[in-house]
């Protein structure tokens, strides 16, 4: 059952001159509740726009994105804000934790602005990503790495149906970085949500059984990569 | 998390500069409640403290004058008048109390005033109220070099009981004009809330025949406190007929709180620019939060985004921003109150010590609720302009 599926989605930017950049231009793309996927592709190359645009935070300029029984792409904004509030989970490449907030306040935040704040399950969240320890420390305290599991953990902590990822391995070491993904990829499944993670790191992305080269997926090319 | 709890942390983060925002409005506020609520007060402090006399009969010359050196102890006598004239007063039907005043020595700059016995006695300053001698001391002897301090006066003197001291010629103190006569304290009076706390009383003969007065005036008197008969309306208009129109030598001050009213109103144009350099601080204030959550919101661009990006509709860091801003007017407001209690009572104090009234810093005023409204309304629309900011803030240029 398909959990998420695009179609004729189109997304511009205003060129130097006033003309329209095409970024986004996916004439279908699918995934099934609880799936996974990799984005593949280099830099600039639209993964980035494409996650804003399935996430709401852009709107389209034309095209459906079905999440359910919704159609994002055809919301206001504000309607967006609440859907995305309450359904997806977002990881960062750099994390944008609130520097001064608590581990748990960070977890919180996440929770914040759909259903509510559940103390419980922002402190169980963070038993789960090995913080359990470290639940009052300023996010300015943490390690990177730790950074990273608060991360993933304030994306799950409105239990999403969809969690999307845009280089969340991309501020870390190679040890870290594999710990994250398969953390992400661990804590993903365990709360049933699925998973879109872009990246253009290889070893990354050859950890995912489904992978999608974004540059056949996305026939605008990305615009700025161009 | 709440908005609330959000924008509170946002204040936390920047608690310096918070504090000084929220201190500029606890100053503003202290300020305005302090010109508004002091005006009304004043007015109705001196209005009421008239000693429990209706009028003041004096030596031709200003009314104003003739009430602030006979009922409030502050201005010099525009001159003198006959001892007879005060018997003729004290006399007159209408009039159920009269009592003679003299003025014109002081003891290091506190004022000596001359009575007869009977006003310490039997005058009721206020409703029920009489002049109590506190324990230990006992009222002067007429014709005795003796004196009964005000509390206010003994405070400041640190008068007691036994205490023996030298008057000086003059109501200015002058370590030169020295008088020979040595009184002695013979008792302090219990506050009363009125000009009279802050004087020394003697006999009046004391002052008419004081060592250097002329001996021509040693009858004179500086002015007479009149209260009339209880319903004897009329008779004050009868008695400003008698001595303002009719006669040329005398003046007769009735009612006697309307010169001070009078004075209150002279001075209105004073309240009004004092009012509006309270108003204009309190919108320097609103300013200064606008700046600060202006300059906040342009530093926080990216937190704003990430809120954006996690659910957060753009009314809801409107709100933030609007919240943070009433956070620091609701801190400036509190401290603005205790600022308040601390000014208040440090200038009633400082009131009472130089003119005698006792002013009620609590007192019901219309400025305890304007002000804090009016304060509030600026802290509302200075956060207006950051929270548009943060409004607007693009979540996409953001969160790169």
């Amino acid at each position: 059952m398909a959990l998420l599926s695009v179609s004729d989605l189109r997304k511009s930017y205003a060129g130097e001159h006033g003309s329209a950049l095409p970024v986004v231009a996916v004439d279908s793309f699918e995934l099934e509740v609880g799936e996974q996927v990799a984005l593949q592709g280099p830099s600039g190359c639209g993964k980035t726009t494409f996650l804003h645009l399935i996430a709401g935070i852009l709107a389209a300029d034309s095209g459906r994105i079905q999440i359910g029984d919704t159609d994002v792409a055809g919301l206001k904004e504000a309607e967006r804000d609440r859907f995305r509030a309450a359904n997806i989970g977002y990881v960062f490449q750099s994390f944008h934790l609130m520097r001064e907030y608590t581990c748990l306040e960070n977890v919180e935040l996440g929770m914040s602005f759909g259903a509510g704040v559940d103390r419980e399950l922002a402190r169980s969240l963070l038993k789960r990503v090995g913080l359990g320890d470290r639940l009052k420390y300023r996010a300015s305290a943490l390690s990177v790495g730790q950074q990273q599991r608060v991360a993933v953990a304030r994306a799950l902590a409105n239990r999403p149906k969809l969690v999307l990822a845009d280089e969340p391995t991309g501020s870390l070491d190679e040890d870290n970085a594999s710990q994250a993904l398969a953390l992400i990829r661990e804590l993903c499944r365990e709360n049933g949500a699925a998973l879109i993670l872009a990246s253009h790191d290889r070893t990354v992305i050859e950890a995912f059984e489904r992978r999608v080269e974004f540059a056949e997926l996305n026939s605008a090319g990305g615009g700025l990569a161009r | 998390m709440s908005p609330l709890r959000m924008a509170a942390k946002g204040l936390r983060q920047r608690t310096v500069s918070s504090s000084i925002a929220a201190f500029s409005v606890a100053l503003s506020g202290c300020l305005l409640m302090l010109v508004w609520a002091f005006k009304g007060e004043a007015e109705r402090a001196f209005a009421s403290a008239d000693g429990g006399f209706d009028a003041v009969l004096g030596p031709r010359g200003s009314k104003l004058q003739i009430v602030l050196n006979a009922l409030y102890h502050l201005d010099e006598s525009p001159g003198l008048m006959r001892w007879a004239d005060y018997e003729e007063i004290k006399a007159n039907r209408a009039v159920e109390a009269a009592y003679p005043i003299a003025v014109g020595d002081n003891y290091l700059g506190i004022r000596l005033v001359g009575t007869e016995i009977e006003y310490l006695e039997q005058h009721s300053y206020r409703e029920g109220r009489r002049f109590e001698v506190a324990e230990g001391g006992r009222l002067f002897q007429q014709d005795a070099l003796e004196a009964v301090a005000g509390s206010v006066a003994a405070r400041q003197l640190g008068l007691s009981v036994g205490y023996t001291f030298n008057p000086y010629h003059g109501l200015q103190y002058d370590v030169s004009a020295r008088h020979e006569e040595l009184y002695t304290v013979t008792g302090i009076l219990e506050p009363t809330g009125t000009p009279a706390d802050r004087v020394i009383w003697i006999p009046i003969s004391g002052v008419q025949n004081m060592s250097g007065h002329d001996p021509a005036t040693a009858t004179d008197v500086s002015g007479v406190l009149v209260k009339l008969r209880p319903g004897a309306r009329m008779a004050g208009f009868q008695l400003d007929m008698l001595y303002n129109k009719r006669g040329d030598r005398l003046t007769f001050a009735w009612p006697a709180s309307r010169s001070i009213l009078q004075l209150f109103d002279k001075l209105s144009w004073f309240d009004h620019v004092l009012r509006t350099i309270a108003t204009l601080v309190a919108v320097i204030a609103g300013a200064g939060i606008t700046a600060l959550l202006y300059n906040a919101m342009s530093e926080r661009q990216r937190d704003i985004a990430v809120w954006r990006a996690l659910g957060a509709r753009r009314r809801t860091v409107f709100g933030i921003a609007v919240l943070e801003s009433l956070g620091i007017t609701l801190a400036g407001l509190v401290g603005a109150f205790a600022l308040y209690v601390l000014a208040g009572s440090a200038l009633s104090a400082f009131v009472q010590r130089e003119a005698g009234v006792a002013f009620d810093i609590f007192a019901r005023n219309a400025a305890f609720w304007w002000t804090p409204l009016g304060i509030f309304g600026i802290g509302l629309l200075a956060g207006v302009a950051p929270a548009f900011k943060a409004y607007r803030t693009d979540v996409v240029k953001n969160l790169i």
